[in-house]
């Protein structure tokens, strides 16, 4: 609360800030420099086009997952933490306009033609009566992105077990948000010896985990963002316990190589702006200087304290030249991407 | 008797809501001594400043003007709780003097800790039980054999007697006693206005009592005040008081006040 | 099925100390606290901060306790010395412990806006680990009889303490204010006491709680004075004749444990998910229904009994 008002009279001065600059400085254009976020929801404001993670592809994944530990005997504890193999392109073509940047027809057709590809269900193979596995889903709360989460993974499932002619009982529970019931849930899926738990938010995996810790049954999670920082796993390759699954973590690599799409060129050089003091930040920073140098694109770093840094980012980076920005999921960023955009914009 | 008052309130003035077309000066320049051993009967009409005036001495609100002394004590300025050390209060409402849901011990030994810092002592100790069912035989009200019975079981009567008990427990400096007999039935109420006045002689207590029964304003204390728009309109003590008549009484009220009494209370009773 | 009952009870248990907590403010003070939901991620914040730093898990609990103290102490000196009604003064703890939680947690990661903080990398320094492993359990028994022990430990001392000069004072507070004063009861004080003690309880659930679930997360107080209030009612329905104090808070111990039991027996028995929140309000209200049912049993009985009390003063007094 207090930081939302904070911010908004941070936003304001801003505002204040720009106009009295852009009067003396003959900036009234702004800095028109395309902007890739690394979520829709910043993205939507600021930028102009971006991946977004896509739940029920995410779902599949770890339906996939499942089905190779429980039909194949997959061990949790080398399973690599997956991410969303078909993150959703979007397009944000007012933005676009605003900055008069032209987004190239190949991206724009493809974001329109972009949606999760549906699996379709094989109803007989999920039973309640004489099932060869019984897996229990633990979801936070009911919520569009979780629900596809689930729906993915139960859809995946049905299909490979049908494939192998087994059958499975699917205990779908939901805490409805109330996380005391996390735990009561975890444990009743304990007690009745599931044979693999899905857990779909971050609180809800490290309550399957915690009552897990001594059956050791295997744990596949979705929605989580960090699932090592959330003590989950011990790294993204190799989780190293009986939790695995997939991440819904933005993918850096595939919102940098849009940049060089968007632009059109290999020879360009992508600022990075974030909030230093934000680890989740950092990490996908240094993914996205990974995929920079992968790809032979030169890069600016960025890094700000606050909101009121913005200002003196842009002049910076469009001093250094550079054709492009990249902001990641950030927090301090996010809040601001009003004050990001009318800057850039000048409007 | 010494000279020194015990109570002493000096050009005392409250107005309620002050500043709204409902400001209502309760208190007007009200000053009175009370020497030490009086036991003084307030009568008056609905609305005189009776009940404010107690409440004004016992600090359930802060006056806008003048003092307030007890035994040359100021305590124009001290919360409630604090007067509390100086100052035993009997209620109108049996319900306000006693907590319902705790035993009658319970409640005695709240009291006998009044003007003390309470800590992590036992509330209650045995000598204290002990103490009580002596203090309780006294009341003749069969209460010592129900000393862990819960007070909200109590009539209004033993309610009353209760909390007298407790008023005085701690002999205070001085004893408000407000309309404490109004709410019950007329025997219960003479039987309470006698232990009332043992407690008083006893403990050789400075008392106030209000009340809307003349006879009993006439037949109890040393003297007697009439209270009217906030101020004392009439003040009588010893031989003067013994020989007042309720019909005196409602005279003397109009012509102070150029009023004919305004209760029907008062000339019923 | 005795597996769900020991997992309820075990549970149970952890949030009886909140219940505990809850009916000192409502019940015995007759204050509204919604401080409670902040309460509890603030003992779990504190808690999980301290097994970040190492710190020995009982001693993480203590400290919860004391945060939760100062938690209860802002809110009743909002409401006693600002004069702000009860709802609102515990409402405003509530939503600044929101941040304070954040910023707590955020301490043991060195991130800003840390929402939740996991200890599964710390299941050796957690308390039911210990337990478990000293006495050479599963983490579910260690629960159980730590969970036992604690719950002994609390009414005990709550039952002491009660009957001190302070807890009298704080009893006689929330049955009639007025008589207090006169009495020479600091009405402010003894609230702002009663508040500190309810909230340190429900802090100190909290990080039993964390550790118990394996994470602490600033959403995790939703709901949690609900759960508080059910295992009261509960709890007093089926104790309904208990005049005893350790009684009735003996009473709302197994209230707390037969609620989360419901709650269990509810998801297990394969009910669509979106019908556990009217199912648990089912409970309550039964458990309602049920108090009802008894207090009209039990109050002809003592409605003689009061009448020939009254008789009996009448006759004396007459």
């Amino acid at each position: 609360m207090k930081k939302k008002i904070l911010s908004l009279i941070m936003a304001i001065m801003m505002m204040l800030g720009v106009m009295a600059f852009a009067g003396c400085d003959g900036q009234s254009a702004g800095y028109n420099i395309p902007i890739v976020c690394g979520e829709t929801g910043m993205n939507d404001l600021a930028g102009v086009a971006t991946y977004g993670v896509d739940y029920y592809s995410l779902g599949v994944k770890a339906g996939n997952m499942a089905a190779d530990i429980l039909l194949d005997g997959a061990d949790v504890s080398t399973m690599a933490v997956q991410m969303d193999p078909n993150p959703a392109l979007s397009v944000n073509q007012e933005v676009a306009e605003q900055i008069g940047f032209t987004i190239p027809e190949s991206v724009s057709q493809r974001a329109t033609a972009s949606g999760s590809k549906k699996v379709e269900r094989v109803e007989s193979a999920i039973v309640t009566e004489g099932a060869d596995f019984t897996v229990g889903i633990l979801q936070l709360l009911q919520h569009v992105a979780l629900d596809q989460a689930n729906e993915g993974f139960q859809d995946q499932l049905s299909v490979r077990m049908d494939a192998a002619g087994k059958k499975v009982k699917i205990e779908d529970k939901n805490a409805s948000n109330e996380q005391s019931n996390n735990v009561t849930i975890a444990e009743s899926f304990v007690t009745q010896k599931v044979d693999l738990i899905y857990t779909i938010a971050t609180s809800s995996s490290q309550a399957a985990a915690a009552a897990t810790a001594e059956s050791k049954i295997p744990v596949l999670f979705n929605a989580v963002t960090n699932p090592v920082d959330a003590g989950l796993v011990e790294s993204m390759e190799v989780p190293g316990g009986n939790v695995s699954g997939v991440s819904d973590i933005n993918p850096v690599a595939m919102q940098i190589d849009l940049i060089g799409e968007l632009l059109g060129k290999d020879d360009i050089k992508i600022g990075l702006l974030y909030t230093s003091a934000e680890t989740n930040s950092v990490f996908q920073i240094g993914l996205a200087k990974a995929e920079c140098e992968a790809k032979g694109y030169s890069f600016v770093e960025k890094g700000i304290g606050d909101i009121n840094d913005i200002q003196s980012a842009f002049i910076s980076l469009k001093a250094a030249g550079v054709d492009a920005i990249y902001i990641p999921t950030d927090n301090v960023l996010a809040n601001g991407a009003a004050t990001v955009h009318s800057l850039n914009s000048g409007k | 008797m010494s000279d020194k008052p015990m109570l002493s309130l000096k050009n005392v003035t409250k107005a309620f809501y002050p500043g709204t077309v409902n400001e209502k000066i309760a208190l007007n320049d009200l000053s009175i001594d009370l020497a030490p051993g009086d036991f003084v009967t307030v009568i008056g009409g609905n609305g005189a400043g009776k009940s404010t005036m107690l409440n004004a001495t016992a600090g359930v609100f802060h006056i806008d003007r003048g003092s307030i002394m007890i035994d040359s004590v100021d305590i124009t300025k001290l919360p409630e709780h604090k007067r509390a050390k100086y100052i035993g209060r009997v209620f109108q409402d049996p319900m306000t003097g006693t907590a319902s849901n705790m035993q009658i011990e319970e409640n005695l030994a709240l009291a006998a800790r009044r003007g003390k810092l309470r800590g992590l002592g036992w509330s209650i100790t045995a000598a204290e039980r002990k103490e009580f069912r002596e203090l309780l035989s006294v009341l003749g009200l069969g209460l010592e054999d129900r000393m862990t019975a819960k007070v909200g079981l109590l009539s209004g009567g033993q309610r009353q007697a209760l909390t007298l008990l407790m008023a005085t427990l701690k002999k205070p400096k001085l004893l408000l006693l407000d309309e404490h007999t109004a709410a019950l039935d007329p025997k219960t109420a003479a039987k309470v206005l006698e232990i009332s006045d043992k407690l008083i002689a006893e403990n050789d207590l400075t008392a106030l009592m209000v009340t809307h029964n003349m006879k009993d304003a006439i037949a109890h204390g040393n003297r007697l005040i009439m209270m009217h728009e906030g101020r004392i309109i009439l003040d009588v003590s010893g031989k003067e008081k013994q020989e007042l008549t309720v019909e005196a009484l409602i005279e003397k009220f109009s012509q102070t006040s150029g009023e004919t009494f305004a209760s029907d209370r008062a000339l019923l009773n | 099925m005795v597996d769900i009952l020991i997992s309820g009870a075990s549970q149970g248990l952890i949030w009886a100390i909140l219940a505990l907590g809850v009916y000192i403010s409502y019940r015995i003070l007759d204050f509204a606290d919604l401080t409670c939901e902040g309460c509890i991620t603030l003992g779990a914040s504190v808690a999980a901060l301290l097994i970040w730093q190492e710190v020995h898990p009982v001693l993480a609990v203590l400290v919860a306790f004391v945060a939760g103290c100062i938690a209860g102490i802002i809110t009743g000196v909002l409401h006693t010395k600002l004069k702000i009604p009860p709802i609102l003064a515990g409402i405003l703890t509530m939503i600044s412990l929101y941040s304070i939680n954040i910023h707590i947690m955020s301490l043991a990661t060195g991130t800003q806006g840390t929402a939740n903080l996991s200890l599964l990398k710390f299941s050796s320094n957690v308390l039911y680990t210990k337990v478990g492993a000293l006495m050479g359990m599963d983490k579910m028994s260690a629960a159980i009889l730590l969970g036992v022990v604690i719950c002994v430990a609390v009414i005990g001392l709550l039952y002491l303490f009660f009957g001190t000069e302070i807890g009298s004072s704080i009893r006689a507070t929330g049955n009639n204010e007025k008589m207090c004063r006169a009495q020479g009861i600091d009405t402010d004080l003894t609230k702002i006491i009663g508040l500190a003690l309810s909230n340190g309880l429900i802090a100190m659930s909290g990080s039993l709680l964390c550790q118990y679930q394996g994470y602490s997360d600033v959403n995790m107080g939703v709901g949690a004075i609900v759960i508080g209030l059910a295992s009261i009612i509960i709890g007093e329905a089926i104790f309904s004749k208990a005049k005893n104090f350790m009684l009735k808070l003996t009473g709302i111990v197994v209230g707390s444990v037969i609620y989360r039991v419901v709650v269990a027996l509810v998801i297990f028995s394969g009910m669509p998910s979106t019908d556990l929140k009217i199912m648990t309000a089912v409970v309550v209200i039964a458990a309602l229904c049920l108090t009802g049912f008894f207090n009209k049993i039990g109050k002809r009985s003592s409605l003689d009994k009061r009448d020939q009390h009254v008789k009996d003063a009448k006759k004396e007094e007459g």
